[in-house]
């Protein structure tokens, strides 16, 4: 088990304020707590292990968003990054010469065509050939590699394009320079969110948050400066999330991405849907008023009785809001 | 869109933390005997209770004792219309059921012991218990839609509770919080969340105290593996003591919980349909499923499998996967469920596409439509001569591949335009002898097709305009709401909350198939 130091599970997010009257106001209990909850899921590694969690909400509204920003908080918490470039440069390794690629520099993202791996004095080099460069990359910065959802094989007229990668302040302030540098150079699908996509995207792009810097100043921003949700981000930009629709039909006949986190946001997402990500972590949100409310409990509770579960020890002690049923526990991956 | 601000859920979340749940319990001497001597004959009468004698006399009788259980209304509430139901009843009672002469007696004694007592114990404990000052909010909540205007009426009354504004559970999902929420009749007459999850910082559940409160606060989760024991869901939860030990005295029973909520009657809401709906010449029968809808209003759907039913969906998902606007779609019928919106004609007359798909097919829609009726009236005399059985062996013969009986109906059918597979489709037209002119036949039907499908996009596109546009609180409390399409022949569609489902399908004449009609009064 990867553990992370107690006190910087209290510091993350503890400095996130949002707007109430138009006054900077840290932000609520319950929110806290969802962001603990999803940074302690986070920083749980237990190879040959996956975590579940169960909440039983009184709303569902901005529940997944902050569950999402503490996974991603902390996943990048971990220092130890190297096991998901390593899975990375394999998937990439394993791709067709010529599939399209784009490798992200500060203030660049440069588009090319793989060519191969490369071992030069024990390390290996992705090779990226563009129109006029043959750029070779360090198995270590392979997540700094992003593979198109949609392959293509001609080279670009442009391969090099500047990208404003300036680490915005809310970011580096709330996460520190070295992961927020980490987030705006790499993708990592660390969480997808199944759920209602219009008051998700709301809820992530619309709501204004900030953090204080030193001088007191705020520095603003949204949940999507974090999560980075896949289809809200530019072309240009890193993520580190997505969002499906519940009814989505875009997972149909796709290549299965295995996210570290699956977020189901409502009842209907978990029954449909659970049988697709088995081998994520789960968090299972379910609106007390949901009119699936009951049925997505009980089968909740027989996955519980079916498999052989444990009794999952985050390391910290959960305090979760009045009325809010939570539960989480460990067991084998399938 | 059900988009909240972090606000909005902030304070939502504050008000469930600081809620108190208070279970208080009044009590009436005579209500109580008119109660147990009515369970009392239930007892007696034992299997007898089945017989449609005693069934006509028991269910005005239940309807009143669960409207008095159910909505702070004085005990004497309507006690004339009970008491002559009971005495239209004695007399075949004497010579009928003798045995029972003294039970019914004894009900109307009590009835009529009731009748000038002008007591209201449930509204003099909500009058009791409202917090005064006139910027509090309050709610009183109520099981049925039907109680409403009786409270109403009560209400207007008492001036004090002037801010109290009556709800439905439907309306107790959102973030908006109470300061205080009457809650009439046992915890377990609602939805769990009134209570787990109380949308006001506090709540008095008032009902009489001889009706039992099963409800518990149990874990929702595994509580072996959970963060929260059911303790901290029943945080703040005051159970009022019996107030002068007088349920204590009751000693008898007042009747089972299943008889305390009427059963609905859904033979007679059924009876009522057929009386009020068109007449049928088409003698096409389908097996359907009655609804009870918000306003006092039911509605056959078809219960066939895949049929759709054109819905307002509030609830769920508010988009597709394009991110546009989704909260009219059909759906399929079998998911519907009550606190749904359903979409019916309710102006205009008739089905809603029909007169849309015909303005877009212009002077083709008469011959188009003879040419479907022509090959549709040839396929059920087929089917009257010879039998379901006999027509699709022989459509077999001809080629058809999913000729079945259920198939057969279904093609039959007005509401169907072609069968799907144009082997089935050639080998109707064959048995139906317009052999050869099966191309003239495929493409009527076709465009026909076409037409329709582009009729159902223009109204929902309208509907769409109209929902952006209306005040959709005031839906979620009545229950209903109309829709003017002025576009679409003048007709309008009214969106029905979806009340009751009944448990039995049975068949019914299609033209009576999707036409709500008024069963009881709101």
């Amino acid at each position: 088990m990867n553990a992370v130091a107690t006190q910087e599970r209290a510091i993350l997010p503890g400095s996130l304020y949002y707007q109430q009257e138009e006054r900077w106001t840290p932000l609520p209990a319950w929110t806290q707590f969802l962001l603990d909850l999803g940074f302690a899921l986070a920083t749980q590694e237990d190879p040959g292990n996956r975590i579940v969690a169960g909440l039983a909400l009184p709303i569902r509204s901005y529940a997944a968003p902050f569950i999402a920003t503490g996974v991603i908080a902390g996943k990048l918490s971990l220092l130890d990054q190297n096991n998901d470039a390593l899975e990375r440069f394999e998937q990439i390794r394993a791709l067709p010469i010529g599939t399209s690629l784009a490798y992200r520099k500060i203030g660049k993202r440069i588009k090319g065509l793989f060519d191969g791996v490369e071992e030069a004095k024990g390390h290996f080099m992705i090779l990226l050939r563009t129109n006029n460069e043959l750029y070779k990359i360090p198995s270590t910065l392979a997540l700094q590699v992003d593979i198109p959802a949609a392959l293509s094989k001609s080279l670009p007229r442009r391969s090099n394009r500047r990208t404003k990668t300036a680490l915005p302040p809310f970011l580096s302030l709330f996460l520190g320079q070295e992961r927020a540098r980490a987030v705006v150079l790499q993708s990592h699908l660390d969480c997808v969110i199944i759920g209602p996509i219009a008051q998700l995207t709301a809820e992530i792009t619309e709501t204004r948050l900030a953090v204080q810097d030193t001088t007191g100043g705020f520095a603003p921003g949204t949940l999507q400066d974090i999560i980075r949700a896949r289809r809200l981000a530019k072309e240009t930009e890193s993520y580190r999330s997505e969002l499906y629709y519940t009814h989505t039909r875009e997972l149909e006949g796709k290549r299965q991405e295995i996210p570290v986190f699956v977020i189901f946001d409502g009842a209907v997402g978990f029954l449909k849907w659970r049988d697709f990500w088995r081998c994520s972590n789960w968090v299972v949100l379910l609106d007390q008023t949901e009119a699936d409310f009951d049925t997505a409990v009980h089968t909740f509770n027989e996955e519980c009785v079916k498999n052989e579960v444990k009794k999952a020890n985050l390391g910290i002690s959960l305090s979760p809001p009045s009325r809010m049923p939570v539960v989480v526990y460990q067991e084998d991956l399938p | 869109m059900n988009y909240y601000s972090l606000q909005a859920t902030n304070d939502l979340y504050t008000c469930i933390g600081q809620s108190a749940i208070y279970k208080r319990r009044v009590f009436h001497a005579g209500f109580r005997e008119l109660c147990t001597a009515v369970a009392r004959l239930e007892r007696d009468l034992g299997e007898l209770a089945q017989d449609n004698y005693w069934k006509e006399f028991l269910q005005p009788i239940k309807h009143h004792r669960f409207a008095l259980y159910a909505a702070p209304v004085p005990v004497n509430w309507q006690s004339d219309t009970l008491m002559s139901s009971i005495q239209s009843h004695t007399r075949r009672c004497q010579l009928l059921f003798p045995d029972f002469v003294s039970h019914v007696q004894t009900i109307l004694d009590k009835a009529l012991a009731l009748a000038d007592a002008q007591d209201n114990p449930l509204m003099e404990v909500i009058s009791q218990q409202a917090l005064s000052g006139d910027d509090h909010t309050g709610a009183l909540l109520l099981k049925e839609t039907w109680l409403f205007s009786l409270a109403e009426a009560v209400l207007d009354s008492y001036p004090t509770l002037k801010h109290v504004e009556l709800v439905n559970q439907y309306q107790l999902r959102g973030p908006h919080c109470y300061d205080q929420l009457f809650v009439t009749g046992p915890s377990h007459w609602y939805q769990e969340y009134i209570l787990r999850s109380p949308r006001a910082r506090r709540v008095d559940v008032v009902r009489y105290g001889w009706l039992p409160d099963k409800w518990r606060a149990e874990p929702l989760f595994l509580s072996a593996i959970t963060y929260q024991q059911p303790a901290t869901i029943t945080k703040n939860w005051v159970e009022d003591d019996d107030p002068a030990g007088q349920d204590s005295l009751a000693g008898e029973s007042t009747g089972r919980e299943q008889d305390i909520i009427p059963e609905i009657n859904w033979s007679q809401i059924s009876t009522r349909m057929m009386r009020q709906a068109q007449d049928d010449h088409s003698q096409e029968y389908l097996p359907a499923r009655p609804y009870l809808l918000a306003a006092g209003y039911a509605v056959f759907l078809d219960a066939s499998e895949n049929a759709k039913v054109l819905v307002l969906d509030l609830e769920d998902e508010a988009e597709d996967e394009e991110d546009k606007p989704q909260q009219v779609k059909y759906l399929t019928i079998s998911k519907l469920r009550p606190g749904m919106f359903l979409l019916l004609r309710t102006g205009g007359g008739g089905d809603y596409i029909v007169p849309i798909a015909d303005r877009i097919l212009r002077e083709n829609a008469l011959p188009l439509r003879a040419r479907q009726e022509e090959w549709k009236s040839r396929l059920r005399k087929e089917v009257e001569a010879k039998g379901a059985l006999r027509t699709c062996i022989d459509l077999l013969d001809y080629g058809a591949e999913r000729a079945n009986e259920v198939n057969v109906r279904n093609w039959m059918s007005s509401r169907n335009i072609r069968p799907q597979d144009d082997r089935d489709f050639d080998a109707i037209l064959k048995l139906a002898g317009l052999q050869g002119r099966e191309q003239e036949y495929r493409n009527a039907a076709r465009q026909i097709e076409t037409a329709r499908r582009q009729a159902g996009f223009y109204i929902r596109q309208q509907l769409l305009n109209q929902v952006a546009r209306a005040d959709l609180s005031e839906l979620h409390r009545k229950g209903y709401m109309d829709f003017e399409l002025p576009e679409a022949d003048g007709g309008s569609l009214t969106a029905f909350r979806v009340e009751h489902i009944a448990p039995e399908v049975s068949t019914v004449p299609a033209s009576r198939i999707g036409h709500p009609a008024k069963v009881r009064e709101s």
